[in-house]
C-alpha cells in the first residue's frame, strides 16, 4: 500500500522534477518566517470601517498568500482525481500491478486513501498558516478572514471529496478521454434542459418558486438546520466517499486489466 | 553471549530515546521559551497562545529527526515503524470507535460530579449564556468529534512522538507500568513550560506552579494508559491522535448547564477541579491496564 501512495506522490507531484508540494511548503514556510520578522510593523493602517475593521498593508499581503494557498489545493484536488488515473494509463501500471502480488481492491483503495491523506495535509497547512497568520493581524477585518479561511477549509475538502467520490467510479472504469466525454455529455445535457426550461417551460411558475429572495428567506428561517448540517457534513461526506470505494470496487472487479 | 547482545541492543534503544527526548523538548522549549522571553502569558482567548500550541509539533518532528540520525528508518507500518498506517480488521474500529466516544464519556462523568459537589450550580438555563442555541447544545460533543478529528495535526503532532515513538522505546527498556509512569512524568514535565505560564491551570493557586506540574505529570500518567492501551490495540497512532484532539476539545453537553460563577465560588481551587477530572479517568485507565497486564500474561 505505502508503494502505490508513494507512485501517486510521485505521478501527481513531480512537474518535470519539481516537487509541487515541497515548493508549496517552501513558499509557505518562507512567507511565515517573513510575517513573524515583520510583526510590530504594522504601520500603515487602513481604517475603512472605523477601529474594529482596521487592516494593515502587511496583513494584506500575508491574507493574500492565504488566499492564494486555498486556491493552489482548489487546483491540486481538482486535478488529482485525472492525475492519478491519467499516469496509470500511460506507464501502463494496471498491467504492472497485475502481475505483482497486489488485489485489485487494494489498487482502488490506495486511490481514495490517497486523495484523503492529499485533503488531510491541506487542510492542516491551511489550519497551521491561518493560525500564525491571524495570531500576528491586527484585530479586525484581516482576522476574521483567516478565521472564515480556516472554516471554509473543511467545506472545500469536503467539496473535493464529493466531486472525487463520484469522479473516481468513473475514471478508474471508463479511463480518462472516456470519462471527460461522459462528463462534458452529462453538463451539456444540463445546459440545454435549463435552456429548455427558460425557453418553453412555465415562467410564471419559475418566478414563483425559483426566487432569490425565497431562497434568503428560507436560508435566514432555517439557519439553524444549515449549521446542523454544515458540521455533521463532513461525516456524511466521509460516508458517501467510502460507499464509493465499494462501488469502485465492485466495478472494477468485474473488469479485465 | 546473548545477554551481551541484549544489553548492547538496550544500551542502544536508550540513547535513541535521549537522543529523542533531546530534539522534543530542545524544540518545544525553544519556542516556549522565545514567548516566554517575549512577555506572553497564557490566555485561551489569545491568538497568540494557538502559536504556542504548535509546540505540539515538537514531538512528531524530533520523531523524524532521531530515525534520520539513528538510520532507524522511516516505515509507515509494523515493528518500529512510525504507525501512521490504520486497520481496521480483528475489531480494530471497536479501539477506534472507543477513541472517539471515551473523552466524551469522561467528560461528561467530570460535570456530573461537579453538579454532584456543587447542586447550585447545576442551571438548565445557563446554557444560553454561551450564545449558542439548544439544539447545537445537544450536539455538540458530535460537532467536537468531528471537526478535532479533521483538524488533529496538532494532536498527532504529540502522538506521534510520544505514542509512536517514545512509548515503544521505554516498553524495550522497562517492564510496562515503568514504561506508563516514566512516560507520564516525561510527558507532563513536558508541559511545565506552559503550566508556569497559565496553561490548564491559571496562575492563582495554591503551590504555583509546582503543583500544576506534579498534577499535569499525574495527568499524563493516567490519560497516557488510555492512549497507549489504544496505540498497542490498532498498532496506530490514529485513534490515539483522534482521542487527544477531542479531549482537548473538551466535549461535554452538561458543561453548558453549570453556572461556572457558583461553581467557582464554591470550588476556586482549579486543582480540585482537575483532580475532580482525574477520578473518571483513572477508573479507565485502571480497566486498561488490567486488560494490557492479562494480555501480556
Amino acid at each position: 500500500m505505502a508503494g502505490l501512495l508513494y507512485k501517486d506522490y510521485v505521478s501527481v507531484f513531480r512537474i518535470k522534477k519539481i516537487n509541487a508540494v515541497v515548493c508549496l511548503i517552501i513558499f509557505t514556510v518562507v512567507f511565515l518566517g517573513a510575517r513573524i520578522l515583520l510583526r510590530g510593523n504594522e504601520a500603515e493602517v487602513y481604517d475603512i470601517y472605523g477601529n474594529n475593521t482596521a487592516v494593515s498593508v502587511i496583513d494584506i499581503l500575508f491574507v493574500s498568500y492565504y488566499v492564494l494557498l486555498q486556491f493552489a489545493f482548489a487546483i491540486i484536488l481538482n486535478q488529482i482525481n485525472i492525475k492519478i488515473i491519467e499516469c496509470d494509463t500511460k506507464n501502463k501500471i494496471k498491467e504492472y500491478i497485475g502481475g505483482l502480488p497486489v488485489s485489485k481492491n487494494t489498487y482502488v483503495a490506495s486511490k481514495y486513501i490517497f486523495i484523503a491523506i492529499v485533503c488531510y495535509v491541506m487542510i492542516s497547512v491551511s489550519y497551521l498558516y491561518g493560525i500564525i497568520i491571524s495570531a500576528y493581524c491586527l484585530p479586525g477585518m484581516a482576522c476574521d478572514f483567516c478565521d472564515l479561511g480556516m472554516a471554509n477549509t473543511i467545506t472545500l475538502a469536503c467539496i473535493f471529496l464529493m466531486v472525487s467520490s463520484v469522479e473516481l467510479p468513473l475514471y478508474l472504469m471508463l479511463g480518462k478521454e472516456k470519462s471527460n466525454l461522459f462528463k462534458t455529455g452529462f453538463w451539456m445535457i444540463v445546459a440545454f434542459c435549463g435552456i429548455g426550461l427558460l425557453l418553453f417551460g412555465d415562467g410564471a411558475w419559475i418566478e414563483e418558486h425559483i426566487n432569490l429572495a425565497n431562497i434568503v428567506e428560507w436560508y435566514k428561517n432555517h439557519t439553524n438546520v444549515i449549521l446542523i448540517l454544515q458540521m455533521i457534513s463532513p461525516v456524511i461526506v466521509l460516508g458517501i466517499y467510502y460507499l464509493s470505494y465499494r462501488v469502485s470496487c465492485r466495478l472494477i472487479s468485474k473488469k479485465e486489466w | 553471549m546473548n545477554q551481551n547482545n541484549e544489553n548492547n541492543q538496550q544500551n542502544i534503544e536508550r540513547k535513541r530515546l535521549y537522543i529523542y527526548l533531546a530534539f522534543s523538548f530542545g524544540l518545544a522549549w525553544a519556542l516556549f521559551f522565545i514567548f516566554i522571553i517575549n512577555g506572553y502569558r497564557w490566555n485561551s482567548e489569545d491568538r497568540m497562545s494557538s502559536v504556542l500550541g504548535l509546540g505540539m509539533l515538537a514531538p512528531l518532528l524530533a520523531n523524524l529527526i532521531t530515525r534520520l540520525i539513528t538510520k532507524e528508518g522511516f516505515a509507515m507500518t509494523g515493528k518500529d515503524s512510525l504507525m501512521l498506517g490504520i486497520s481496521f480488521k480483528n475489531k480494530k474500529w471497536i479501539y477506534l470507535c472507543l477513541a472517539c466516544v471515551l473523552p466524551w464519556i469522561y467528560f461528561e462523568i467530570f460535570a456530573l460530579l461537579e453538579i454532584i459537589a456543587v447542586p447550585e450550580a447545576f442551571d438548565l438555563e445557563y446554557y444560553k449564556h454561551a450564545e449558542i442555541d439548544k439544539v447545537l447544545v445537544y450536539l455538540y460533543p458530535v460537532i467536537i468529534i468531528i471537526n478535532t478529528s479533521i483538524v488533529s495535526f496538532a494532536a498527532l503532532g504529540e502522538e506521534g512522538g510520544w505514542r509512536g515513538y517514545m512509548m515503544p522505546k521505554l516498553m524495550k527498556l522497562m517492564s510496562l507500568p515503568k514504561a506508563i509512569i516514566v512516560g507520564g512524568i516525561i510527558w507532563g514535565l513536558w508541559h511545565a513550560p506552559l503550566t508556569c505560564i497559565g496553561h490548564n491551570f491559571g496562575t492563582d493557586y495554591i503551590g504555583f506552579p509546582y503543583l500544576g506540574i506534579v498534577i499535569m505529570c499525574i495527568f499524563c500518567t493516567v490519560i497516557g494508559i488510555i492512549l497507549t492501551f489504544i496505540t498497542i490495540k490498532t498498532e496506530s497512532i490514529w485513534p490515539a491522535t483522534i482521542m487527544h484532539a477531542v479531549n482537548n476539545g473538551n466535549p461535554s453537553i452538561l458543561r453548558f448547564f453549570i453556572n461556572s460563577e457558583i461553581f467557582e465560588a464554591k470550588i476556586s481551587n482549579i486543582l480540585i477541579q482537575w483532580t475532580m477530572l482525574l477520578v473518571p479517568l483513572c477508573i479507565i485507565s485502571i480497566v486498561c491496564l488490567i486488560i494490557m497486564n492479562k494480555k501480556k500474561e
